[in-house]
């Protein structure tokens, strides 16, 4: 009935459920101009920006994987012109862009390697949206192995959370991420885990994994270190890949296998968090993922990357890379150019190929940066993996939440 | 570099030109050398220096640049994230006066006024939407009728969102605009903490005046609101006093201006004058008179001088807060309706929710509607209006007026098309040279004068 659009025959209450769902709408209702509206009003009005900060491109690990390991013959530290230009332009944007929160991530290279810029930056944008009452955020990304007691005790007061990664148990951990000498960085980090989150701090750990038997024999051992039922340690997992940013952008084939075989996982990593006592740490949207009717958050206004060399990006990925830069800071405001004008101009629904697509509420175009890397502009689409995926992680999901419809007992 | 799409080359009265770039705002005097240069975008034989300059000021744009595009990111931001919520009420549409011009005296409309349920539901209703759209700051306007003939309805939604914002960290601006009759007494103290700005209109002097607003006995108002303006006089809140000129008689606005002066007002840096022309046919009809409506606007442009040279030789103090019509420098760019954008909400006595002002009561206009526990419901003109995008009108793609324009009004261009999604010109390609070249004389008379050197 739905399919053919006789729904005459339909009892008043199940139309009524229908039409509250959006499953039916009103005959003059263009959902397009609606999808248009949401679309639009997520795109350039989000009540907080954020600032990707680079104060180095340098990092003192070697990991193998890293898609950052062309910068090593580059390892560009913000200079103290750039230091305060991009504080002032924090400043200035965070004004024009009407924003409630700043949010700062401290992003590189290895940031700590330029402590001093990291403190500088927090500080004085914390002062500056405590005169403004506006609120504030810090994330600081790092491997860990430099965060002292010093440090912490440095920015403790400004720090939201601190994001490290593992790259699964030990063993496989010691011969990924490792130091130029090629030692192992397991322990200093788990010390770093540790110490941390003793001062109070949330850590998010993001442990990278090839099956649920990684993420057991780690969460074990962080149980044994005693972290479990810790609230200021949280989780979550990603499945590794072995494939480079490269092939991110070019390869949507290799991307969706990938992308296949992390969901596959879904149900055993499920139940293995659960079997080992760290549900409760677990933080990781759900498979059916929160809809978002742009393909990516870095394709909105208010978001900027910001390059040791005083360079506005607007895909972390593409720090430093300076054919892909969007603007540069200048005078403390920021010059921007036609990629980032191309960026915000990028309209799905004026994609013939979606604007007809039943998915674009739930894909929004896909990623922008694959668009150009492979038809040489932002305005294509790139569908990714969500037609094959998205009944999948919604059967998933509901699976999970109604067993008894699967006749899962 | 290439000459921007933006530019427009208006011949001043000394055969020179201003190019005024409707995207950056800029202006700046040539000759018509460097004119047939920009216009051929041929640059090889200028300097760095004045290449520079017109660079710098968007005269020129580098050749990658695709500028419908930036026009596209300042159009969408400021349609889709204007920094604050506005929101437009009628607590009721009776008046206590019945002034003939006014544009709300259809001889069939109810007279009505919002109930308590009403009045309930919509303050749910801009809380819930309020805190969705995650505003910072809340421009609450109180309109009608006149909305202290509904006392209680009013102050329910000045003083109850006061605190409701202030609750919520969300910065408050309160503005009643009334015809000040009814704003004194213990009114006046109960209101006036929650009031930052109100509008009140003159329609000339005392006689004048009288003649055209009174009371249903026949007695004037002119007395009562000037007592009204003593008192706003004596307070922090910013008073726009419109004053009507009849008839384009300057003459008797004069002599207003003259007795507002004796009364010190001139010199109240809170008061703002705001002049209004009105002529017989205000309401003109668009179907039919798009002439008469583009040769009123030339009219306002106009009139700009006259109110000019009168306040001057009145020796008016407070200039700063003076509304010119032509004031280009309030046109920043993009202009654009400020009403058909995301956050503005208008909500009349039935609850019924619209996009344009002078709109309200006409149901055929509607874009939503207020029900039980303030949900809304919205309508298909609600999604049309607010995806309106000129830059998808064939004519608007090209045009050099449209960060001046925006497309026109909506609403108008429903009127005349049948659709929200046409372009409506209005008057723009007329009064833009025209605006440009009377601002020029007023603030840059030296420059105009010494290109005719």
């Amino acid at each position: 009935m739905l399919e053919n659009n006789t729904l005459d025959a339909l009892a008043e209450e199940h139309s009524h459920t229908l039409s509250d769902m959006g499953i039916i709408v009103d005959s003059d209702l263009d959902e397009r101009k609606v999808l248009s509206f949401r679309y639009h009003r997520e795109k350039y009005s989000s009540p907080y920006s954020t600032f990707v900060i680079f104060p180095t491109l340098a990092c003192n690990l070697a990991c193998k994987y890293c898609y950052e390991r062309s910068s090593e013959l580059a390892p560009k530290t913000m200079d103290e012109e750039t230091l305060t230009n991009t504080i002032s332009f924090i400043k200035h944007m965070s004004q024009q862009d009407n924003t409630k929160t700043v949010l700062i991530k401290l992003y590189g290279g290895e940031p700590l390697l330029n402590a001093e810029a990291c403190s500088r930056i927090v500080k004085e944008i914390s002062a500056w949206t405590q005169e403004n009452a506006l609120a504030f955020a810090v994330v600081l990304q790092t491997n860990g192995t430099l965060l002292t007691e010093e440090i912490l005790e440095e920015l403790a007061p400004y720090l939201t959370y601190v994001e490290i990664t593992v790259d699964g148990p030990q063993k496989k951990h010691d011969k990924a991420r490792i130091y130029k000498d090629g030692t192992g960085t397991y322990e200093d980090i788990l010390h770093a885990v540790e110490i941390t989150s003793a001062k109070g701090i949330l850590v998010v750990m993001r442990i990278n994994v090839e099956d649920a038997q990684d993420l057991r024999e780690i969460l074990t051992d962080l149980t044994e270190r005693g972290l479990r039922g810790r609230k200021e340690v949280q989780f979550y997992y990603a499945q590794t890949s072995d494939f480079g940013l490269c092939e991110l952008f070019s390869d949507n084939k290799l991307c969706q296998e990938d992308e296949g075989r992390a969901l596959d996982m879904v149900p055993e990593i499920k139940e293995t968090i659960e079997e080992v006592g760290w549900m409760g740490q677990l933080e990781i949207p759900d498979v059916i993922q929160k809809q978002k009717f742009v393909a990516c958050n870095n394709e909105k206004k208010a978001r900027y990357v910001i390059d040791p060399f005083g360079d506005v990006y607007l895909c972390f990925f593409r720090a430093g890379q300076k054919e892909y830069r969007a603007g540069t800071l200048k005078d403390g405001t920021g010059e921007f150019g036609p990629m980032y004008y191309e960026m915000l101009s990028r309209n799905p629904l004026q994609f013939e190929e979606c604007s007809t697509c039943v998915y674009l509420p739930f894909c929004g175009g896909g990623c922008a940066m694959r668009s150009l890397e492979q038809s040489g502009t932002f305005h294509t689409s790139n569908c990714g993996a969500v037609k094959e995926f998205t009944a999948k992680r919604i059967l998933l999901y509901l699976k999970k939440k109604y067993p008894d419809r699967f006749g899962v007992i | 570099m290439k000459s921007s799409q933006y530019n427009l080359y208006i011949p001043t009265p000394n055969n020179k030109y201003v190019v005024y770039n409707t995207l950056t705002g800029s202006l700046i005097f040539i000759d018509e050398e460097l004119k047939s240069l920009l216009e051929k975008n041929q640059f090889d034989n200028l300097d760095d220096a004045h290449k520079k300059h017109l660079m710098e000021n968007g005269i020129t744009v580098p050749d990658s640049i695709d500028e419908t595009l930036i026009y596209n990111y300042l159009f969408t931001k400021e349609m889709y994230s204007p920094p604050y919520t506005s929101v437009t009420i009628f607590p009721t549409y009776a008046c206590n006066l019945s002034c003939h011009y006014c544009f709300q005296k259809w001889s069939d409309t109810p007279k009505a006024s919002m109930n308590d349920t009403l009045l309930k539901n919509t303050l749910e209703f801009l809380k819930n939407q309020i805190t969705e759209d995650k505003s910072r700051a809340l421009l609450l306007k109180v309109f009608g009728g006149e909305p202290l003939v509904h006392p209680r309805a009013t102050e329910a939604l000045l003083a109850g969102l006061h605190q409701w914002a202030s609750d919520h960290g969300i910065e408050f601006f309160g503005t009643l605009t009334t015809n000040a009759t009814l704003f004194r007494g213990e009114l006046f103290e109960r209101l006036s903490p929650h009031v930052a700005a109100c509008h009140i209109t003159i329609d000339g002097p005392e006689e004048l005046h009288n003649s055209i607003r009174f009371y249903s006995n026949g007695e004037g108002t002119y007395h009562d609101i000037m007592e009204s303006l003593e008192f706003l006089n004596k307070t922090s809140i910013r008073t726009c006093i419109r004053i009507n000129i009849h008839n384009g008689d300057y003459k008797v606005t004069a002599s207003l201006l003259e007795d507002l002066k004796n009364r010190g007002f001139s010199k109240n840096p809170n008061f703002e004058l705001d002049f209004g022309l009105v002529t017989p046919k205000e309401q003109c009809r668009l179907h039919s008179e798009v002439e008469s409506y583009i040769k009123n606007k030339e009219l306002v442009v106009a009139s700009a001088q006259y109110i000019d040279t009168m306040l001057k030789r009145l020796g008016w103090e407070n200039l700063e807060s003076v509304r010119y019509p032509d004031n280009i420098r309030m046109d920043r760019p993009p202009v654009m309706c400020d009403q058909t954008k995301r956050r503005r909400y208008i909500i009349d006595s039935f609850g019924d929710i619209y996009l344009c002002p002078s709109k309200a009561g006409d149901e055929t206009f509607r874009v939503g509607r207020i029900g039980e526990g303030g949900k809304a419901a919205w309508k298909q003109d609600f999604y049309q209006i607010l995806t309106r995008h000129p830059l998808s009108f064939e004519e608007c793609r090209e045009c050099p007026y449209l960060p001046v324009c925006g497309g026109g009004c909506a609403v108008h261009a429903r009127e005349t098309n049948g659709s929200y999604n046409t372009s409506f010109c209005g008057a723009v390609k007329h009064i833009t040279s025209q605006k440009v070249l009377s601002y020029l004389e007023r603030y840059y008379p030296e420059m105009m004068k010494a290109q005719s050197q």
